[in-house]
Protein backbone atom coordinates (compact mmCIF):
# COMPACT_ATOMS: atom_id res chain seq x y z
CA UNK A 1 0.00 0.00 0.00
CA UNK A 2 1.14 3.43 -0.91
CA UNK A 3 0.64 6.01 1.78
CA UNK A 4 -0.10 9.34 0.76
CA UNK A 5 2.24 11.22 2.24
CA UNK A 6 5.17 9.33 0.59
CA UNK A 7 3.53 11.05 -2.61
CA UNK A 8 5.89 13.97 -4.06
CA UNK A 9 4.87 17.83 -4.19
CA UNK A 10 4.95 16.98 -7.71
CA UNK A 11 2.78 14.52 -7.78
CA UNK A 12 0.05 16.72 -5.90
CA UNK A 13 0.59 19.79 -7.86
CA UNK A 14 0.10 17.86 -11.21
CA UNK A 15 -3.53 16.06 -9.52
CA UNK A 16 -4.27 19.87 -8.52
CA UNK A 17 -4.17 21.15 -11.12
CA UNK A 18 -6.62 18.72 -12.62
CA UNK A 19 -8.78 19.86 -10.08
CA UNK A 20 -8.01 17.35 -7.17
CA UNK A 21 -9.19 19.12 -4.23
CA UNK A 22 -7.95 16.61 -1.42
CA UNK A 23 -4.32 16.68 -2.91
CA UNK A 24 -4.17 20.51 -2.70
CA UNK A 25 -5.82 19.86 0.83
CA UNK A 26 -2.86 17.69 1.19
CA UNK A 27 -0.26 20.24 -0.15
CA UNK A 28 -1.77 22.64 2.62
CA UNK A 29 -1.10 20.45 5.34
CA UNK A 30 2.59 19.91 4.02
CA UNK A 31 3.11 23.30 3.71
CA UNK A 32 1.13 25.48 6.11
CA UNK A 33 3.75 25.70 8.86
CA UNK A 34 6.18 27.58 5.87
CA UNK A 35 3.35 29.68 5.14
CA UNK A 36 2.50 30.61 8.13
CA UNK A 37 6.16 31.27 8.97
CA UNK A 38 6.68 33.56 5.92
CA UNK A 39 3.66 35.46 6.51
CA UNK A 40 4.13 36.20 10.13
CA UNK A 41 7.91 36.94 9.50
CA UNK A 42 6.32 39.97 6.80
CA UNK A 43 3.66 41.30 9.02
CA UNK A 44 4.39 40.43 12.40
CA UNK A 45 1.03 39.91 13.97
CA UNK A 46 -0.27 35.93 14.28
CA UNK A 47 -4.02 36.68 13.38
CA UNK A 48 -3.41 38.59 10.11
CA UNK A 49 -0.61 36.76 9.32
CA UNK A 50 -3.06 33.02 9.30
CA UNK A 51 -5.42 35.33 7.35
CA UNK A 52 -2.43 36.12 4.74
CA UNK A 53 -1.63 32.53 5.14
CA UNK A 54 -5.07 31.48 3.65
CA UNK A 55 -5.05 34.05 1.22
CA UNK A 56 -1.68 32.70 -0.10
CA UNK A 57 -3.48 29.08 -0.35
CA UNK A 58 -6.50 30.01 -2.38
CA UNK A 59 -4.46 32.39 -4.51
CA UNK A 60 -2.10 29.06 -4.79
CA UNK A 61 -5.61 27.05 -6.01
CA UNK A 62 -6.50 29.41 -8.55
CA UNK A 63 -2.75 29.67 -9.94
CA UNK A 64 -2.31 25.72 -9.95
CA UNK A 65 -2.71 26.15 -14.28
CA UNK A 66 0.05 28.55 -13.96
CA UNK A 67 2.62 26.23 -11.47
CA UNK A 68 5.47 24.70 -13.81
CA UNK A 69 5.65 21.22 -12.15
CA UNK A 70 9.19 21.30 -13.64
CA UNK A 71 10.06 23.53 -10.67
CA UNK A 72 9.62 22.87 -7.16
CA UNK A 73 6.39 23.24 -5.50
CA UNK A 74 7.70 24.91 -2.24
CA UNK A 75 9.32 28.43 -3.80
CA UNK A 76 6.55 28.83 -5.74
CA UNK A 77 4.14 28.53 -2.97
CA UNK A 78 6.61 30.83 -0.69
CA UNK A 79 6.34 33.40 -3.25
CA UNK A 80 2.93 33.46 -3.26
CA UNK A 81 2.56 33.80 0.58
CA UNK A 82 5.39 36.67 0.31
CA UNK A 83 2.65 38.69 -2.00
CA UNK A 84 0.05 37.37 -0.27
CA UNK A 85 0.93 38.77 3.36
CA UNK A 86 2.16 42.12 1.46
CA UNK A 87 -1.15 42.58 -0.23
CA UNK A 88 -2.67 42.21 3.20
CA UNK A 89 -0.58 44.95 4.52
CA UNK A 90 -1.65 47.54 2.16
CA UNK A 91 -4.77 46.72 2.89
CA UNK A 92 -5.51 46.85 6.30
CA UNK A 93 -2.52 48.72 7.36
CA UNK A 94 -1.01 46.23 9.93
CA UNK A 95 0.34 47.41 12.82
CA UNK A 96 4.03 46.59 12.38
CA UNK A 97 5.39 47.52 15.49
CA UNK A 98 3.22 45.05 17.56
CA UNK A 99 5.09 42.26 19.08
CA UNK A 100 3.60 38.74 18.50
CA UNK A 101 2.34 36.86 21.29
CA UNK A 102 4.22 33.91 22.05
CA UNK A 103 1.27 31.46 21.96
CA UNK A 104 3.41 28.84 21.14
CA UNK A 105 6.49 27.46 22.20
CA UNK A 106 8.67 24.74 19.99
CA UNK A 107 10.82 24.59 23.42
CA UNK A 108 9.84 25.28 27.10
CA UNK A 109 12.56 26.17 29.14
CA UNK A 110 12.40 25.00 32.66
CA UNK A 111 11.37 26.70 35.82
CA UNK A 112 15.56 27.64 36.45
CA UNK A 113 15.83 28.69 33.43
CA UNK A 114 12.10 30.47 32.63
CA UNK A 115 13.97 34.25 33.31
CA UNK A 116 16.71 33.85 30.99
CA UNK A 117 14.25 32.59 28.52
CA UNK A 118 12.02 35.36 28.83
CA UNK A 119 14.99 37.30 27.91
CA UNK A 120 15.97 35.96 24.94
CA UNK A 121 12.42 36.12 23.70
CA UNK A 122 12.54 39.62 24.38
CA UNK A 123 16.00 40.02 22.98
CA UNK A 124 14.69 38.55 19.77
CA UNK A 125 11.52 40.79 19.65
CA UNK A 126 13.70 43.79 19.36
CA UNK A 127 16.01 42.22 17.07
CA UNK A 128 13.34 41.13 15.06
CA UNK A 129 12.05 44.70 14.74
CA UNK A 130 15.21 45.82 13.61
CA UNK A 131 15.44 43.48 10.80
CA UNK A 132 13.77 44.41 7.59
CA UNK A 133 10.88 42.33 6.30
CA UNK A 134 12.75 41.44 3.96
CA UNK A 135 16.22 39.88 6.33
CA UNK A 136 13.29 38.35 8.83
CA UNK A 137 11.95 36.08 5.32
CA UNK A 138 15.20 35.27 4.45
CA UNK A 139 16.21 33.85 7.95
CA UNK A 140 13.06 31.87 7.95
CA UNK A 141 13.93 30.59 4.48
CA UNK A 142 17.56 29.85 5.06
CA UNK A 143 17.57 28.93 8.87
CA UNK A 144 14.09 27.19 9.48
CA UNK A 145 13.01 26.16 5.73
CA UNK A 146 16.37 25.06 4.56
CA UNK A 147 16.32 26.72 1.53
CA UNK A 148 19.29 27.29 -0.62
CA UNK A 149 20.42 30.90 -1.03
CA UNK A 150 19.18 30.64 -4.61
CA UNK A 151 15.77 29.82 -3.45
CA UNK A 152 15.60 32.26 -0.82
CA UNK A 153 16.18 34.89 -3.53
CA UNK A 154 13.79 33.17 -5.77
CA UNK A 155 11.12 33.57 -3.30
CA UNK A 156 12.08 37.11 -2.45
CA UNK A 157 12.09 37.96 -5.73
CA UNK A 158 15.99 39.31 -5.66
CA UNK A 159 19.22 38.68 -7.00
CA UNK A 160 21.07 35.65 -5.12
CA UNK A 161 23.71 38.21 -4.06
CA UNK A 162 21.43 40.07 -2.47
CA UNK A 163 19.39 37.30 -0.61
CA UNK A 164 23.16 36.10 0.57
CA UNK A 165 23.69 39.83 1.33
CA UNK A 166 20.04 40.01 3.65
CA UNK A 167 21.24 36.86 5.45
CA UNK A 168 24.64 38.10 6.31
CA UNK A 169 23.29 41.36 7.88
CA UNK A 170 20.51 39.55 9.76
CA UNK A 171 23.00 37.13 11.25
CA UNK A 172 25.48 39.79 12.25
CA UNK A 173 22.65 42.07 13.76
CA UNK A 174 21.24 38.88 15.87
CA UNK A 175 24.64 37.41 16.75
CA UNK A 176 24.99 39.03 20.12
CA UNK A 177 21.60 37.35 21.01
CA UNK A 178 23.08 34.02 20.22
CA UNK A 179 25.80 34.19 22.19
CA UNK A 180 23.63 35.32 25.13
CA UNK A 181 24.48 31.35 26.34
CA UNK B 1 39.61 22.43 2.66
CA UNK B 2 36.54 24.33 1.94
CA UNK B 3 36.53 27.72 2.35
CA UNK B 4 33.97 29.35 4.81
CA UNK B 5 31.16 31.16 2.66
CA UNK B 6 31.80 35.14 2.66
CA UNK B 7 28.05 35.65 4.07
CA UNK B 8 27.64 33.05 6.88
CA UNK B 9 26.59 29.54 4.62
CA UNK B 10 26.21 27.57 7.97
CA UNK B 11 22.70 26.99 8.89
CA UNK B 12 22.49 27.34 12.79
CA UNK B 13 20.26 24.69 14.81
CA UNK B 14 20.04 27.51 17.96
CA UNK B 15 18.95 30.15 15.54
CA UNK B 16 16.11 27.81 13.70
CA UNK B 17 15.25 26.69 17.15
CA UNK B 18 14.57 30.75 18.14
CA UNK B 19 13.22 31.94 15.03
CA UNK B 20 10.52 28.94 15.08
CA UNK B 21 9.43 29.98 18.50
CA UNK B 22 8.90 33.44 17.39
CA UNK B 23 7.09 32.26 14.07
CA UNK B 24 5.61 29.07 14.41
CA UNK B 25 1.81 29.33 13.86
CA UNK B 26 -1.05 27.66 16.78
CA UNK B 27 -2.82 24.61 16.44
CA UNK B 28 -1.60 23.41 12.95
CA UNK B 29 -4.74 21.54 12.11
CA UNK B 30 -6.93 24.17 12.83
CA UNK B 31 -5.55 26.25 10.37
CA UNK B 32 -5.41 23.34 7.93
CA UNK B 33 -9.76 22.52 8.31
CA UNK B 34 -10.05 26.39 7.63
CA UNK B 35 -8.04 26.59 5.03
CA UNK B 36 -9.74 23.39 3.02
CA UNK B 37 -13.02 24.77 4.21
CA UNK B 38 -12.42 27.88 2.64
CA UNK B 39 -11.61 25.88 -0.28
CA UNK B 40 -14.69 23.82 -0.30
CA UNK B 41 -16.91 27.12 -0.05
CA UNK B 42 -15.51 28.67 -3.01
CA UNK B 43 -14.96 26.00 -5.30
CA UNK B 44 -18.77 24.77 -4.69
CA UNK B 45 -19.70 28.67 -5.10
CA UNK B 46 -17.45 28.82 -8.76
CA UNK B 47 -19.36 25.65 -9.77
CA UNK B 48 -22.78 26.89 -8.51
CA UNK B 49 -21.61 30.17 -10.68
CA UNK B 50 -20.17 28.01 -13.86
CA UNK B 51 -23.87 25.70 -13.78
CA UNK B 52 -25.70 28.96 -14.07
CA UNK B 53 -23.34 30.76 -16.41
CA UNK B 54 -24.21 28.26 -19.72
CA UNK B 55 -28.30 28.77 -19.72
CA UNK B 56 -27.48 32.39 -18.85
CA UNK B 57 -25.35 33.23 -21.66
CA UNK B 58 -27.50 31.41 -24.14
CA UNK B 59 -30.57 33.29 -22.97
CA UNK B 60 -28.70 36.28 -23.12
CA UNK B 61 -27.44 35.73 -27.10
CA UNK B 62 -31.04 35.12 -27.77
CA UNK B 63 -31.93 37.99 -26.03
CA UNK B 64 -29.56 40.10 -28.12
CA UNK B 65 -30.16 38.62 -31.20
CA UNK B 66 -34.25 38.97 -30.99
CA UNK B 67 -33.22 42.24 -29.80
CA UNK B 68 -31.17 43.05 -33.08
CA UNK B 69 -33.71 41.65 -35.41
CA UNK B 70 -36.69 43.74 -33.84
CA UNK B 71 -33.86 46.90 -34.67
CA UNK B 72 -33.40 46.55 -38.05
CA UNK B 73 -37.24 45.68 -38.41
CA UNK B 74 -37.61 49.37 -36.90
CA UNK B 75 -34.84 50.61 -39.33
CA UNK B 76 -36.99 49.08 -42.52
CA UNK B 77 -40.07 50.46 -41.62
CA UNK B 78 -38.26 53.85 -41.39
CA UNK B 79 -36.59 54.01 -44.86
CA UNK B 80 -39.98 52.50 -46.36
CA UNK B 81 -41.83 55.49 -45.37
CA UNK B 82 -39.19 58.02 -46.15
CA UNK B 83 -38.74 56.60 -49.44
CA UNK B 84 -42.89 57.26 -50.06
CA UNK B 85 -42.59 61.17 -48.87
CA UNK B 86 -39.32 61.82 -51.04
CA UNK B 87 -41.65 59.60 -54.36
CA UNK B 88 -44.52 61.61 -53.69
CA UNK B 89 -43.32 64.92 -52.22
CA UNK B 90 -45.33 64.89 -49.53
CA UNK B 91 -44.58 65.07 -45.58
CA UNK B 92 -45.88 61.45 -43.86
CA UNK B 93 -48.58 62.45 -41.89
CA UNK B 94 -48.15 62.44 -37.81
CA UNK B 95 -49.67 58.90 -36.51
CA UNK B 96 -51.27 61.03 -34.03
CA UNK B 97 -53.25 63.20 -36.80
CA UNK B 98 -53.82 59.70 -38.92
CA UNK B 99 -55.75 58.08 -35.94
CA UNK B 100 -58.05 61.13 -35.19
CA UNK B 101 -58.77 61.33 -39.15
CA UNK B 102 -59.51 57.68 -39.10
CA UNK B 103 -61.72 58.00 -35.74
CA UNK B 104 -63.58 61.35 -37.30
CA UNK B 105 -64.38 59.29 -40.37
CA UNK B 106 -65.55 56.24 -38.72
CA UNK B 107 -68.37 58.79 -36.95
Amino acid sequence: MVRITAVSDVELARRAREGDREAFGLLVDRHAPMVRRICRAVLRHPEDADDAAQDAFLSAWNGMGRFDPGVAFSPWLGRIAMNAARDLRRRRRVRESEVIPSDTKSWTPGPDTAAHAALLRERMDRAMSELTERQRVALVLYEVEGYTHAEVAEVLGVPEGTARSDLFHAKRRLRPLLELD
Amino acid sequence: MTQPEPFGGERDPRLAAMLREQFDGADHAAFVARVREQLEYRVSAWEELARWARPGIAAAILALVMLSAWGALQLETEAASTDVAEATGLEPLDSDALIGVALGTAR
